[in-house]
């Protein structure tokens, strides 16, 4: 599913960019869970933006589906990211002009898939069932945490690309975007979840740990050292 | 549903910021109006010109030398003037090459809160019916039916109808018709055949408050028609001159003053329309273009959200420039229709405060001026939107959701 | 919204009560409060002006109240009744009593239009703000 080659990010002004990232090499097979863990500034977003065509890489390749993300026209990338890839952003990522409903329907707008029933579903299943019409400054920080989940599930991504879904966020609102996205997972979709919760990081198959742009280690081992 | 979120998303920003999106349609509307009244108020000036000289059908008119601006005022307003010159002028106006014939009004004036007139100080028109120019055209559409000595004709913007009766100076008239529309003071122009005012000046000693008196020798104007430039006969101003130098007491108006003086007392209000309009379309694609560049620099993060979740570069551009448009389409629809509001409402106490007079232009030209005002304003949405919407487009979707973090 | 819409209705009460004897006066030039009946007595625009001046000030009462008592009924019921004094605003000229008929006084030149135009508004802010209001008010409580 995901094949990353000496992925390298830099950032800054030409005399002294930044290494966001430096040389990363990965594979996650499709169907994977994979916890990607690592300190804040680690490189754990730039690597997502990387891996979603949100961004292009200073240097190395990214593969997806089997085809380099470089070799992908904006036409593609954009049909791609819409049709087969759930992004949850760290930040609040609502738009404050639209409703709930309109937020979860957005993915489906671009496709132009017609399956109107489908956001209200998600978003029963988040427990905002009473709130589609809502817009996004009448809800709690949790509460737009879960109209974003059922945002990048509404399209039936095979890919999800999560960062932080539940940071700052109270158990039960975790449990419940936990649930949500391995139920996603069981039904067959590759998830890379950045995190720092060690809990949460313990239930993926494998972790991909980052420190300072740089891959740690490649392991099964569900433990942080 | 399943299309793009394209206006919908232009709905919710306008609805978002109320306040600006209604400033920046205003300012388009204010172009739009002040460009489509200017061209309307110009259009319709031209139009009441061409009936009325249509109307008055004289390529000149001979008056008291100094009158001629008191006579282009009760052309042009309807304002009553009162004067005579022996009717002896006539002949010597005849006899100067190139007149293909005249006709002589006498000008008078009905009686100002007297029980005796219908309507006071209106402008009545003493006419021979078999020789005059300005009734013709009515005369000759109603063959069958010769004008009576006691029937009058009045000018379309008259109150009473045909088969009403009219009192001046005690004497009873009919109104037998009324005349086509000119825009100027012939509709407010009651226009008696001669020998019926002769007969109303005879009997007012008795009948009317105040006696009017009429010589038969004496006339108001002379209108003259010329022979054809094509067959020989002398241009306007030409035939003028020479009427002026062979006969010192007269004044001579032509066609071309009347142009002239209503140019002039239109010209402030048009200019001040010009410079408004001027100023007010870069003005209005400054505000606008601005406005968006601010806008797209606030809602980068939103831009880069759209992106991520599968919108194109052409989506987002689509969304800035439509926008833009948006409002550009909305402030020229407002424009137009404040415009035609206010000059539909206003339009007669306007040509009436300026003199000036004036109709409605035809379909055609208003269509084209209300074309031009919506196109300029629609064009200053465009050019405004375009670098806002390009800048906006291009930008990478991580990029625009790191900025926007700043 | 209810206190924008109040507002709204009290500005045009007061442009309405002003425009007869200032704005667009009947007889051309401005008329010194007092002077209406020794000047207009007799002319049809002397009852133009009263009705006009009568239906201005009921136009005032219903945008104080609209200001005052923001809860729904009041509001809405406010605006229902400016939308209905729009519509007598522009019949009073033309029809309910009409300015006088010659086409050169400035009643019918000015003042008739400026009504016209006023009427509309009225119609239109308070048409708006009732629509508004009920959809507010009726979404609230579940109409």
């Amino acid at each position: 599913m995901i094949q990353a080659t000496d992925l390298s990010k830099r950032y800054g002004a030409a005399g002294r960019p930044i290494a966001a990232l430096d040389r990363v090499s990965f594979t996650v097979a499709a169907g994977e869970f994979v916890a990607l863990v690592g300190r804040s500034g680690s490189g754990k977003t730039t690597l997502l933006s990387l891996l979603a065509g949100l961004t292009r890489p200073s240097q190395g390749t990214v593969e997806l589906f089997g085809q380099d993300l470089a070799s992908r026209d904006e036409t593609a990338l954009a049909k791609l990211r819409g049709n087969t890839i759930g992004f949850i952003f760290q930040f609040p990522s609502l738009l404050p002009t639209l409703t709930v409903l309109a937020n979860a329907s957005l993915p489906l707008r671009f496709a132009e898939r017609p399956e109107p029933e489908r956001p209200g579903a998600l978003l029963e299943q988040v427990g905002l069932g009473e709130r589609i019409h809502f817009f996004p400054h009448q809800l709690s920080a949790g509460e737009s945490r879960r109209v974003a989940v059922a945002r990048a599930l509404v399209n039936r991504p095979c890919l999800i690309l999560a960062d932080e879904p539940t940071g700052d966020l109270d158990p039960e609102t975790e449990l419940t975007i936990l649930n949500v996205l391995l139920e996603a997972h069981q039904q067959g979709a590759t998830l890379l979840l950045a995190t720092h919760n060690p809990a949460l990081a313990s239930q993926a198959d494998r972790l991909i740990r980052l420190e300072s742009g740089r891959l740690l280690n490649l392991g099964s081992d569900p433990k942080l050292s | 549903m399943a299309a793009p979120p394209v206006f919908d998303l232009i709905a919710a920003h306008l609805r978002h910021r109320p306040v600006q999106s209604v400033i920046l349609l205003l300012a388009v509307a204010i172009a739009a109006a002040a460009v489509f009244a200017g061209r309307v108020l110009e259009q319709g000036r031209l139009k009441a010109l061409e009936q009325s000289l249509a109307r008055l059908g004289a390529d000149l008119v001979v008056v008291p030398r100094g009158l001629s601006q008191a006579t282009e005022q009760a052309i042009l307003t309807g304002q009553p003037a009162t004067f005579t010159l022996p009717r002896s002028v006539e002949a010597k106006v005849q006899s100067i090459p190139g007149i293909e014939r005249t006709a002589t009004q006498l000008f008078l004036k009905s009686l100002t809160n007297a029980a005796c007139c219908s309507a006071g100080n209106l402008f009545l028109v003493a006419f021979n019916p078999e020789s005059d120019f300005t009734v013709r055209p009515w005369l000759e559409d109603h063959p069958d039916r010769p004008l009576g000595p006691d029937e009058v004709l009045a000018g379309a913007a008259m109150i009473p109808e045909p088969g009403d009766t009219l009192r001046f100076y005690g004497h009873t008239f009919t109104l037998a018709g009324k005349l086509a529309a000119t825009g100027s003071g012939l509709d407010l122009t009651i226009f008696i055949p001669r020998e019926g005012a002769l007969r109303m000046a005879r009997e007012s000693a008795q009948k009317a408050e105040a006696e009017l008196k009429i010589s038969p020798e004496e006339v108001s104007a002379i209108l003259v028609r010329l022979q054809p430039e094509a067959e020989g006969g002398p241009p306007a101003w030409k035939a003028a001159y020479e009427i002026e130098s062979r006969i010192p007491e007269v004044s001579v108006i032509q066609p071309d003053d009347l142009f002239v003086r209503t140019r002039q007392n239109l010209s402030g209000l048009l200019t001040l329309l010009r410079g408004v309009g001027g100023s007010a379309w870069p003005a209005a694609v400054l505000l606008l273009g601005l406005t968006f560049a601010l806008s797209v620099n606030e809602q980068k993060r939103e831009i880069g959200i759209l992106r991520a979740l599968g919108g194109r570069r052409e989506f987002i551009f689509r969304l800035v420039f439509c926008e833009v448009l948006a409002l550009a389409l909305a402030g020229g629809i407002l424009g137009l229709s404040l415009a035609g509001g206010i000059l539909l409402g206003f339009s007669r106490l306007i040509a009436v405060r300026l003199h000036v007079p004036w109709l409605w232009p035809d379909l055609p030209a208003l269509g084209l001026s209300a074309g031009l005002a919506f196109s300029l304003a629609v064009s200053a949405g465009g050019l405004a939107g375009l670098l806002p919407a390009l800048s906006a487009s291009r930008l990478e979707p991580a990029e625009a959701m790191r900025r926007g973090e700043l | 919204m209810s206190r924008s819409l109040g507002l709204g209705i009290l500005a045009l009460g007061i442009i309405l009560y002003f425009t007869p004897t200032r704005l667009f006066p009947v007889c051309g030039f401005p008329l010194p409060p007092g002077t209406e009946v020794g000047l207009l007595a007799g002319h049809a625009c002397y009852k133009t002006l009263r009705v006009t001046q009568g239906l201005a000030g009921l136009t005032f009462i219903l945008g104080l109240a609209a200001l005052l008592w923001t809860r729904p009924p009041i509001a809405w019921i406010s605006s229902l009744a400016a939308a209905g004094l729009g519509v007598l605003v522009i019949l009073t000229p033309l029809a309910i009593a009409p300015v006088c008929k010659m086409p050169t006084m400035p009643c019918r030149l000015g003042t008739l239009p400026a009504l016209v135009i006023l009427g509309i508004l009225l119609l239109a802010v308070g048409g708006a703000g009732t629509l508004l209001l009920w959809k507010r008010h009726g979404r609230a409580t579940g109409l």
